[in-house]
């Protein structure tokens, strides 16, 4: 939703290289994940992997942090929905009640099992595709193509700099280390990953490149809401204001990736620590929306998901390219004897 | 029983969800359609113009004006005298009297896109005299979008090109470009569009008049239906004589020779036009005489491009987004250089007209 003002801090108007240099780095990523995921035998979680490389106790330790990174994740995706709603459509709203009705809605289809909140992910993700068409055409009177030129005025670390701001977006890759297990032919899913990773990489692209073309360089870095502020402009029969419209279909997308993250969390609690998921689901959800009383400034919001944002660069860039090398070695080890 | 009961549970949890919000009832807020702004001692006088509406279809102008020390607290300064809450979400336009346009309107213009209620649409627009006055002459007109009105059908169907609060931002904080607002005036005591008041910086520089608009437009779109007079000389050379053209479709195009200092840039201009109000003499429905016309107006239309240009580079401004093309093409750009150079710029202006209807009489 912000990321079209994020990536061009670095690169600048060159930023679309860096999204698709960090599309192709995910592309890698979801490589090792398979690698990872299948290389093990009876082991097909993380959570198990955990425990055969690093021992009970450091295992333990590890699947406790990838735990609460998950519903850190979560958290921040629900404090950033929230303060959109709080800014464009009822500032003066008492939040409370409506917090605790999102986390009820999660509750409900994160407790109808892995079907269900696959089942909404399969809605959100149309939705991203099917909004996309009406995006381009409306605003395609308002489109400068000649702001994306010069194409090479960036040096490549800002590009570098910008493509690890990028990384913030595809955060939810490492959900696979959870579902792998879940999903029926393995080696048949390998394929779509990497299509619904190409699809994704080409929807950013296009989106950006859209920004661009419709905001100057100065422009777009005092925008907060870019892709918001776009969908203002229309102007259709009925509906005065589009935006209102864009943020309430956004809610699905938002109750999607809560879900996914809250079920990867209650998930490892089960596999690692044998907690019951209703009950480690009460407890983040409540935990969550505690935390999105008491968080009420943007400056905060924008802190927390900076962290946010740079525990999961590492946790993609380091931690799993780690993983693998101790799967690969240890597959080496083991083989001989 | 399970599956009744999950149900039961969403459909209350969506009925929760949409019934929470505050309310804003039509009856119990005060619309602001029209704000105007101008400069005041030691500070802002900001008048609004709210529609109360009584009955169905009929709508009866209210005026509220108030000073304060900056466009900032106009709002609650406002609400003072009101006995509704305001409400800027219909705003459609924002009138800026001179004095206030001339000492720079960044303060207002970031205010209004900074309100996430008020659609980029908004139109902005440059008064010839206090604000006050000129909206005191719209509300005879019992019509609170008058102005904004005027603008959107002026761009549809005149010689002002394509503006809104958007795009004035786009140009604005665009490096290399200039933005340019409608410039109105009063006339026999109706409001009148005048021209288009060019903006360097923030701060209103120079107006420029309803035919260079349509040069503007040209230039900088596909000025569909604008049109202007052209002159041509008489058949016995003596007097000149006007014909109207009106632009069926243009297309701008810009070609950049030199990116060094002075930098040049070719313009080329493809403009299909009709023309049927034409002198007497003049027989359209000969091949002759027409191509004589297109001469005309290609003549004409170049000569007065660069007589634009001369003007907007004496006055230091750049409405076209000369520079903006430039950063585009070269890779060390620099809007600081760039300006200073300005002056030398050299453009070659090309404009190749085709009359393509005369209308139905011969």
């Amino acid at each position: 939703m912000t990321y079209q003002r994020r990536v061009i801090e670095h690169a600048g108007y060159n930023a679309w290289i860096s999204v698709m240099l960090t599309g192709i780095i995910m592309h890698l990523l979801i490589w090792m994940l398979y690698k990872i995921l299948s290389s093990i035998e009876d082991s097909n979680d993380i959570v198990t992997i955990n425990h055969k490389l690093f021992g009970k106790l450091l295992g333990n330790l590890i699947n406790l942090a990838i735990v609460l990174y998950f519903v850190f994740g979560a958290f921040v995706k629900f404090k950033v929905y929230m303060e959109m709603i709080q800014v464009w459509l009822f500032p003066s709203m008492n939040f409370l009640p409506v917090s605790i009705v999102i986390a009820l809605l999660v509750y409900y289809a994160v407790s109808g099992g892995i079907r269900s909140v696959t089942g909404i992910s399969v809605w959100a993700t149309i939705i991203s595709l099917v909004s996309i068409i009406p995006q381009i055409s409306l605003t395609f009177p308002f489109l400068h193509p000649m702001n994306l030129l010069p194409l090479l005025n960036h040096s490549a670390s800002d590009i570098l700099l910008s493509s690890k701001d990028m990384a913030f977006e595809y955060l939810g890759v490492e959900t696979l280390l959870f579902l792998y297990p879940f999903v029926r032919t393995p080696e048949k899913s390998q394929k779509w990953a990497h299509f619904i990773m190409l699809l994704v990489t080409l929807l950013y692209l296009m989106i950006l490149i859209l920004a661009f073309m419709f905001f100057t360089e100065e422009q777009l870095r005092h925008t907060i809401w870019p892709t918001l502020n776009m969908i203002g402009i229309f102007e259709v029969p009925l509906l005065q204001r589009l935006e209102y419209m864009a943020i309430s279909l956004w809610f699905i997308k938002i109750i999607a990736g809560i879900s996914i993250f809250i079920w990867a969390a209650c998930r490892g609690m089960k596999v690692a620590f044998h907690l019951r998921p209703r009950l480690s689901l009460i407890v983040f959800l409540t935990a969550i929306t505690a935390l999105c009383h008491f968080i009420i400034d943007h400056r905060t919001v924008e802190r927390v998901s900076e962290i946010y944002s740079n525990i999961g660069v590492y946790f993609l860039y380091a931690y799993i390219p780690f993983v693998f090398l101790c799967v690969m070695i240890r597959k080496k080890l083991i083989k001989p004897i | 029983m399970e599956l009744r009961s999950r149900t039961f549970l969403i459909i209350v949890l969506s009925m929760l969800l949409t019934a929470c919000g505050d309310t804003n009832i039509v009856n119990s807020i005060k619309f602001v359609q029209t704000i105007g702004y101008d400069a005041a001692q030691n500070g802002v006088t900001s008048s609004a113009v709210i529609a109360n509406y009584e009955e169905q279809g009929k709508s009866k102008l209210e005026f509220y004006v108030t000073e304060s020390k900056s466009v900032y607290d106009s709002m609650p300064k406002l609400n003072m005298k009101l006995d509704f809450p305001i409400e800027y979400g219909q705003l459609r336009m924002a009138l800026f009297g001179d004095s206030f346009a001339r000492n720079g309107i960044t303060t207002a213009i970031e205010s209004l896109i900074r309100d996430p209620k008020i659609s980029s649409r908004v139109h902005l627009g440059v008064a010839d005299r206090a604000a006050l006055e000129l909206l005191n002459i719209g509300e005879n007109r019992r019509d609170p979008y008058f102005l904004s009105d005027m603008i959107e059908q002026n761009m549809k169907y005149g010689n002002l090109p394509m503006m809104n609060l958007h795009l004035t931002f786009f140009n604005y904080y665009g490096t290399g470009r200039d933005f340019f607002l409608p410039h109105f005036t009063v006339e026999r005591d109706e409001i009148k569009l005048d021209g288009i008041a060019l903006f360097k910086g923030d701060k209103f520089k120079t107006k420029i008049g309803i035919r260079d608009s349509f040069l503007l437009k040209m230039l900088l779109e596909d000025s569909k239906n604008g049109s202007i007079m052209v002159p041509m000389t008489s058949a016995d050379q003596t007097r000149a004589e006007y014909f109207l053209m009106n632009s069926i479709h243009s297309k701008p195009n810009y070609k950049v020779i030199r990116t060094g200092y002075p930098a040049s840039v070719a313009i080329h201009v493809k403009l299909n036009a009709q023309v049927k109000d034409v002198p007497q003499w003049i027989d359209l429905t000969s091949e002759d005489q027409i191509a004589l016309l297109e001469k005309s107006i290609e003549v004409y239309c170049e000569s007065e491009i660069q007589k634009f240009i001369s003007l907007c580079k004496r006055n230091n401004v750049d409405p076209l987004g000369l520079g903006d093309l430039f950063r585009s093409k070269s890779k060390e750009w620099n809007s600081q250089e760039f300006e200073e150079h300005y002056n030398a710029l050299a453009t070659t202006v090309h404009v190749n007209a085709r009359i393509i209807r005369t209308g139905a009489g011969g």
